[in-house]
């Protein structure tokens, strides 16, 4: 009876689920590998218990607490549904992520829409001594921003991790399953350049082995990878990827990445330079600058992309950080133009588990023989966890 | 035989005086202590510290009585007569130990707790006490006094060689160690700065022809290299900053049958800018809005089909940013994003900086 009730919460915690974003940022706040909060060693997904703490205390705001609750106490309230874990074995979380987009407001052509973009749930579990064997899995509401090859595309219930880790020591771990692709800074923001031009947004999870190491000074790992096997073979993006990082300064670090991916129509050859560089006090500027080839079974769509991210998080106050998202792109290096996007925004943990972002985009097309308008975009967006 | 009882008896009331004064001064200070209590618990901590000042004796014979005095005087904020009400508690009751205390701290010997009684220790943590409330006190850097600061260090390292309340004086140091840096902080300066951004700004214009007016919008590129100061605190900035602007840029429309276009169009003129921003971490990265104000000169030509101009405006233009700067060391990077007032165009960029102090 107790096991069929286990298996019941089991499978409603894993059919309401998905995972927290990635915040590279919070190597502003001394936390230069995402290991110490997430299970997934590169980040993305659900939040280990010492995260979530970290999230009620550290990074959210502590303005609406009564003044006599310490942080010890906000602490105690991280756990799923605001409870303390009682045994040691079973983790769940509930994510809900809500965008209001305005594109090109104040225009003729201006566009607003509500976009449900998760609500989902993780289930986490996790055994031996110090965590070492990790289930990690999600599955919900996740409609696709844009149609999946191969998948249907009224599917909006599927999961976007699943996997099996193990640590070998504290120093090496090995994670099987459907992953994101170890590559470039994972920032938040999905339709970034340097996510979308390597193929690594949100969607773009693949099913592999991840060698994952970390020591003092280096941080790195190494994944071989079959594609999304949920998608016809012939669109089965296969291959590799890397990413290492070394720490400079005990609070800096600087990295390179490589991937490459190779299907019937397409292949891929990505390599990208990034650094994260802390501001203390929980600022931050991350760098990314990298390239990808592209080529196609028919050789049409065979281009050179050159893309570049600055962002920059700074922290006036606890649970506020302002942010600037500089971006570059030159779609084809043999073509003169290029784009580049502009956003200042705003990021604010009012309360734990309660994340509220503004953000404004400004694309300007460089072109020698065209001038254009500049794009607009304003995105409101709600984040809740649980 | 009766001069001889006259004078026994009178060798016996001699005799006794100093018994009977000591009786009385004992009742007197017995008198004092209760009062000083009684006062004390009514919170009229101003008449405890009168009541004091004209019975000391007995207040400093009495530990218990001279520990209410000084907290009296420490809610008063009084700190330095807190500290004098101390010095001579010790100077009164453990003369013999303070001296031995400092002869082993010249002679770098470790003290020994065990010969130092808990009364003593005790005045000397409160004597810590209010010399961090002294130094607590300033407000500003120049407030601090040298004299209370190696004062309250002395104290620390005795009462670390005591082992007196470890956690406690660590807390207090730690806050008083905060105190510091606030105030450093505070403190404003003038800081100033050379600079070089890379600059995207927009430009207006129209072009007219015989039967319509298009609007134009030249997109420019160019390099800003400047130089500016800032006067500082921890907290604020107030920035002023001026540079030479070279940079180029084409547009393009279409007006009928007459395609208008002009690519890399020289541009060149002058940017200041008056900004107010907060510093946002220890490394004095900072977040600020600014006003802008550009001089650009950019001459677009003369279409050449018959019948139509291009007009410019003003070559004047204002903008209202947001600006950040994050900071490594004397070097940082610095980004505005910017719009113009009366127009829908942006102004960006993003620049290396120096900083002199």
């Amino acid at each position: 009876m107790k096991f069929s009730v286990a298996l019941l919460i089991a499978f409603l915690a894993l059919v309401h689920s998905r995972p927290a974003e990635a915040y590279p940022h919070f190597i502003g706040h001394g936390y230069p590998s995402c290991l110490n909060c997430h299970y997934n060693p590169l980040g993305n997904g659900p939040l280990t218990d010492y995260g979530r703490s970290v999230g009620a205390d550290l990074v959210s705001s502590g303005m609406f607490y009564p003044q006599n609750w310490s942080d010890e106490k906000v602490a105690s309230l991280s756990g799923f549904l605001f409870r303390t874990p009682v045994q040691d074995h079973i983790r769940t979380q509930i994510n809900y992520r809500g965008l209001y987009l305005i594109q090109n407001p104040g225009t003729s052509i201006e566009k607003k829409q509500w976009i449900n973009m998760q609500a989902d749930g993780q289930l986490i579990l996790k055994f031996l001594e110090d965590d070492k064997l990790t289930f990690v899995g999600d599955f919900g509401y996740s409609p696709p921003e844009q149609p999946i090859p191969g998948e249907d595309p009224n599917k909006k219930f599927r999961s976007r991790e699943y996997y099996v880790g193990y640590r070998f020591s504290p120093a090496i771990g090995v994670y099987a399953g459907f992953m994101d692709k170890a590559y470039g800074i994972r920032v938040a923001e999905h339709i970034d350049f340097n996510r979308v031009i390597p193929q690594v947004t949100q969607d773009d999870q693949t099913h592999g082995v991840m060698v994952h190491f970390v020591n003092e000074e280096w941080e790195g790992a190494v994944q071989g990878f079959v594609g999304n096997l949920q998608q016809a073979s012939d669109l089965r993006q296969k291959g590799f990827s890397a990413i290492v990082e070394r720490s400079v300064n005990e609070i800096h670090r600087v990295g390179f990445s490589v991937m490459k991916t190779s299907g019937e129509y397409l292949s891929l050859l990505s390599g990208a330079l990034h650094g994260r560089f802390s501001l203390k006090d929980g600022s931050a500027v991350l760098v990314e600058l990298g390239q990808t080839r592209k080529s196609t079974q028919n050789g049409t769509g065979d281009r050179n992309s050159r893309y570049g991210l600055l962002q920059t998080y700074l922290r006036p106050i606890r649970g506020l950080y302002f942010l600037a998202n500089i971006e570059y792109l030159k779609g084809d290096v043999t073509n003169d133009s290029t784009t580049i996007r502009w956003g200042p925004g705003v990021q604010f943990f009012p309360v734990q588990k309660l994340e509220l972002r503004l953000d404004v985009d400004d694309s300007r097309n460089f072109n020698p023989n065209a001038s254009t308008v500049d794009n607009w975009m304003v995105l409101l967006q709600t984040h809740v966890w649980l | 035989m009766a001069l001889r009882t006259v004078t026994i008896l009178i060798a016996l009331f001699v005799s006794t005086v100093p018994a009977m004064a000591q009786i009385q001064l004992e009742a007197s200070s017995f008198q004092v202590q209760n009062e000083i209590a009684r006062l004390y618990q009514q919170k009229k901590y101003r008449l405890v510290v009168r009541k004091y000042l004209v019975n000391r004796k007995a207040v400093l014979h009495d530990y218990r009585t001279a520990l209410l005095v000084n907290i009296a005087y420490e809610k008063l904020r009084e700190y330095p007569e807190a500290l004098t009400l101390n010095f001579d508690y010790i100077r009164t009751n453990f003369q013999t130990e303070n001296v031995r205390l400092k002869k082993e701290f010249q002679n770098n010997q470790a003290p020994d707790p065990a010969n130092y009684p808990l009364q003593f220790q005790s005045v000397f943590f409160r004597i810590y006490g209010d010399y961090s409330q002294e130094i607590l006190g300033a407000t500003w850097q120049g407030g601090v006094s040298g004299r209370n600061l190696s004062a309250f260090e002395q104290y620390k390292k005795a009462l670390d060689a005591l082992g007196y309340q470890a956690e406690a004086v660590q807390n207090i140091h730690d806050r008083v160690d905060n105190h510091l840096k606030l105030l450093k902080k505070k403190k404003y300066r003038w800081r100033p700065r050379v600079f070089l951004d890379y600059i995207s700004w927009q430009t207006s214009a129209s072009l007219n022809g015989p039967y319509e007016t298009t609007a134009l919008l030249a997109t420019n590129v160019g390099l800003c290299p400047g130089a500016g100061i800032s006067y500082e605190s921890g907290f604020w900035a107030l920035s002023f900053d001026l540079s030479y602007l070279q940079g180029s840029g084409g547009v393009s429309a279409t007006q009928g049958l007459v395609q208008y276009q002009q690519t890399d169009v020289s541009a060149t003129g002058f940017k200041a800018a008056l900004g107010a921003g907060m510093i946002v971490s220890e490394s004095r990265s900072e977040l600020g809005l600014r006003l802008t104000v550009l001089d650009v000169s950019q001459s677009l030509a003369r279409p050449d089909s018959t019948g139509y101009s291009v007009e410019q405006p003003n070559s004047l233009s204002e903008v209202i940013s947001i600006y950040s700067r994050w900071t490594f060391d004397h070097f940082y990077l610095q980004s505005d994003f910017g719009r113009y007032f009366k127009r829908p165009a942006t102004l960006w960029s993003l620049g290396l900086g120096y900083s002199f102090f």
